[in-house]
């Protein structure tokens, strides 16, 4: 495993907007020891568009994307939606050998490091009270988590890897598994219904004690931090990644 | 702005009533969590329903055939209609023959579909729809926003006020066992004198002719039982193969309805009653074309749960009636483009892509896919407008080409640092609830470019 | 699934969809003096006489009707009537109070089970139910007694 070539994809609304998550995710992959780099021509993946109805125009975006992480045994990416997005909509956009490559070799951070790494305790340190939000994607795209409407047995990576960390305290939620109200482009299409689920789910994480909300996508994170800003209540948002970095194995 | 996102602010407008309806149908979807938790295999229910679903629709004319053979031989008198003023037409005409002019009617989406009540009006009829939500609805002239809870909307204060101008209930009564026992009593007159009874259907069984109506109220047996005359309204996709079947879609459709094990009645009418006449009405209505329409297809397996809507954080926020349509909703928004291209562009944006529905539905519609379709469906529509096409267009070569891509992110970067005023009109959509985000000094890339060969391992 | 808790689960579940659940050793426990006017429809004489029902007037007033079913349901507590156990279809819907006679042998644990049951039978008309009459039309406050009947009391006899 850690002879394996990770390449790691840094999405766009990271790389720009919060290049603090995307290093976090670096840094992790590193101290796990893997050897990891970033293919200096990679770009966005095309979900924003897609979901918006255009996956028609992201046909040169997949090929290109399965161009520039060819060369890797494993793609790691710390934005599930990203992921969500390549795993399930790349062979209908865009079907090709090298995408069908690609749609196998990807994963979201923490299922990496659960399902494919194996690790289960990463020795993390974090002295504050977090409330985990389930980006969507995540958690019924990707099946990070069990969710309320499958009769399943009750599970979750993204928790199993910090309910171990030192000093933590995980909220519990009311609602566990709602959505924030985010959804790409249908926070600008419907800015109403989108801030009243945030400010809900916000109030729902405020109420049961979270100081930080963390997350495997940094957009559900942007939106929430946008409203808390807005309505200048506390809590701070925090990818995921930048939790899992402080690991000490 | 699409209309379902103008309804939707006003429905939130009034943010109490919006908090309240979250809440209550949240505690729906709770309530459904917690009986499908006590069933042994939901999950294999879920696809056992929706496998004989998917057969039945496989072999639908075979299985219509076989049903129409099965009822006429029980007595019931058959009907086919292909569209909404047939089913008027075929109303009407039973109706005169008979000398009925007023009806009872429980609870159909399909005759809501068909816009039958209107028709019959106008015609002369009496028509009184006799579920409690229904009843409530139609003295407001309003139609319903949920389809198993089609008064979800209204606080009791404002059925109260309904029920004091119609009912002759005390004004400012609003004690919903009060309002309800109001209701009984005025519906027990409408049953008592009724000429004829509509019922929708929710099963219709080929093997033996059978028609199942499943109610919490009674209304539908109260109405079938007391006139002469039964009418029973059911679109196509209703047909299911054999008495067998209805044990899977039995133990699914209460559960996750609201969450009870089964419904209060279960009603197998088979034959008319003695002297009476039973008339069965087999309803199209577009949805042949849906059934050969590769994606659509599998929305005919929905069997009216409102699981979806339940579930959907959207809808629980916006409300029923900004959907504008009679199905509301996610399934609601996966058949709606059926029915009129252009009155539905907006509804598969008005959903975050959660997935939740898709989750919950007792027959596994993939509705987030359905959503996810006919999203590509309406951009690539000749009415969607130029500038968003445009952006989509400028959106895909910039986020395609590194150089376009590393100019329009300092451009939007630096702005958004020094100049956030300015991007407040254009984005306002975005900043009515929410700031604009704060970027860092550098970008990954930048940081990566400087820095990663210090880490190396 | 043992006998016990087959009727163990119905009770609950009667209870849970708002119906009152009493043991009935045999005719004894039905008391007209608990029920006034009660209607036995188990009787086959009564149900003869209600077969030719004419006028309204003569269902709207009927407190407690008794029906004797072969078929209740242990996963949600319904209890299974049809043609032959009424002497008109809406007796059961009409009556203010049902009272439904059901023997425990006749119990089984799930719907499929109880479709199997009732296999190719030639029911004209047949119903399942569970617990009396309810809406939650209003605000979701449940509300017993919509249409139907406001009470039912299963009386279970071995």
């Amino acid at each position: 495993m850690w002879d394996h070539k990770i390449g790691l994809f840094i999405p766009c609304y990271i790389d720009q907007l919060y290049p603090r998550a995307g290093i976090a995710a670096f840094e992790t992959l590193r101290r796990l020891g893997l050897n990891v780099s970033c293919p200096p021509n990679q770009l966005c993946c095309g979900q924003p568009l897609a979901n918006s109805g255009a996956a028609c125009e992201t046909v040169a975006l997949c090929r290109r994307f399965a161009d520039s992480f060819l060369e890797y045994d494993y793609i790691v990416c710390p934005s599930s939606s990203c992921v969500y997005h390549i795993r399930h909509h790349y062979e209908k956009i865009a079907r090709s050998e090298k995408v069908e490559k690609i749609c196998d070799s990807i994963y979201e951070l923490c299922e990496f490091i659960v399902d494919v790494l194996g690790i289960d305790d990463m020795k993390l340190l974090f002295p504050h009270k977090v409330g985990i939000h389930h980006s969507c994607h995540g958690l019924r795209g990707l099946e990070l988590a069990s969710t309320g409407e499958l009769i399943q047995p009750r599970y979750s990576k993204v928790h199993s890897l910090l309910e171990k960390a030192e000093g933590i305290t995980l909220t519990k939620l009311d609602r566990e598994d709602e959505c924030c109200g985010f959804g790409g482009t249908f926070s600008v299409f419907e800015p109403h219904v989108s801030v009243r689920m945030g400010t809900d789910r916000l109030s729902d994480h405020l109420r049961n004690g979270s100081e930080f909300i963390t997350a495997t996508d940094m957009s559900c994170l942007m939106h929430l931090e946008a409203i808390i800003r807005r309505q200048r209540k506390k809590a701070k948002v925090i990818h995921v990644a930048e939790i899992l970095k402080t690991c000490r194995v | 702005m699409s209309q379902h996102s103008k309804k939707a602010r006003r429905f939130l407008a009034d943010a109490k009533r919006a908090a309240w309806h979250d809440e209550t149908l949240w505690m729906v979807r709770c309530k459904r969590d917690r009986a499908a938790e006590a069933v042994d295999d939901w999950e294999n229910l879920r696809g056992q329903a929706s496998d004989i679903k998917e057969k039945a629709l496989e072999n639908i004319p075979q299985y219509i055939r076989q049903f129409k053979e099965a009822a006429r031989q029980n007595g019931a008198i058959v009907m086919e209609a292909s569209n909404h003023v047939m089913l008027q037409g075929y109303v009407a005409t039973i109706l005169r023959s008979n000398g009925a002019l007023r009806v009872v009617k429980s609870k159909s989406m399909l005759t809501e579909e068909c816009g039958l009540n209107e028709y019959l009006i106008e015609q002369g009829f009496t028509i009184i729809d006799t579920d409690l939500g229904e009843c409530i609805m139609q003295l407001r002239r309003e139609p319903p926003s949920h389809i198993v809870l089609p008064a979800i909307h209204l606080r009791k204060e404002e059925i109260g006020e309904t029920f004091h101008k119609h009912l002759g209930t005390e004004a400012g009564a609003s004690d919903p066992t009060y309002l309800a026992q109001a209701a009984r009593k005025y519906l027990r007159e409408q049953f008592l004198s009724a000429q004829a009874a509509i019922t929708g259907v929710n099963f219709a069984v080929a093997e033996t002719g059978t028609i199942v109506v499943c109610t919490n109220e009674g209304n539908a047996d109260m109405g079938v039982h007391a006139a002469p005359i039964q009418i029973h309204c059911m679109s196509i996709e209703k047909i299911i193969p054999a008495m067998a079947d209805l044990g899977v879609f039995t133990r699914l459709l209460a559960r996750s309805a609201t969450g009870q094990a089964v419904t209060a009645y279960t009603s197998h009418y088979r034959t008319p009653k003695p002297d009476g006449k039973m008339y069965i009405i087999i309803v199209d209505n577009g949805r042949s074309e849906r059934l050969y329409h590769p994606t659509g297809r599998s929305t005919l397996k929905c069997i009216r749960c409102g699981a979806c809507m339940n579930t959907c954080p959207v809808y629980r926020r916006s409300g029923g009636h900004s959907y504008g349509q009679v199905i509301p909703g996610p399934i609601g928004s996966a058949i709606a483009p059926f029915r009129d291209f252009r009155t539905a562009a907006g509804l598969p944006f008005a959903c975050s892509l959660c997935e939740s529905c898709s989750n919950i539905c007792p027959v596994r519609i993939n509705l987030h896919e359905q959503l996810y379709y006919w999203r590509q469906e309406m951009n690539s529509y000749r009415s969607t407008p130029i500038l968003r096409k445009l952006i989509m267009k400028t959106a895909a070569l910039v986020l395609a080409k590194p150089l376009y891509y590393r100019l329009a992110g300092s451009l939007g970067r630096f702005f958004l640092r020094y100049f956030p005023f300015m991007l407040k009109l254009p984005l306002r959509a975005w900043t009515r609830g929410r700031k604009l985000p704060r970027p860092e000094r550098q970008t990954f890339r930048q940081w990566y470019a400087r820095n990663a060969s210090k880490h190396t391992s | 699934m043992s006998k016990t808790i087959l009727v163990n689960n119905f009770i609950k579940n009667v209870r849970t969809a708002g119906a009152e659940v009493l043991f009935s050793p045999g005719e004894a426990a039905v008391s007209t003096d608990r029920w006034p006017g009660l209607l036995d429809f188990s009787k086959a004489d009564l149900r003869l006489q209600y077969q030719t029902l004419e006028n309204s007037e003569q269902w709207t007033d009927i407190a407690h009707a008794l029906f004797c079913s072969r078929l209740g349901v242990a996963e949600n507590g319904a209890v299974w009537l049809e043609d032959a156990d009424m002497p008109h279809r809406i007796l059961p819907f009409i009556t203010r109070h049902l009272i439904l006679r059901l023997a425990t042998d006749s119990l089984v644990a799930d719907m499929h089970e109880a479709y199997a049951k009732l296999g190719q039978d030639n029911f004209g008309f047949g119903v399942f139910i569970s617990g009396p009459s309810k809406t939650a039309d209003i605000e979701q406050s449940l509300v017993y007694g919509a249409h139907g009947a406001k009470e039912l009391t299963v009386l279970l006899c071995d």
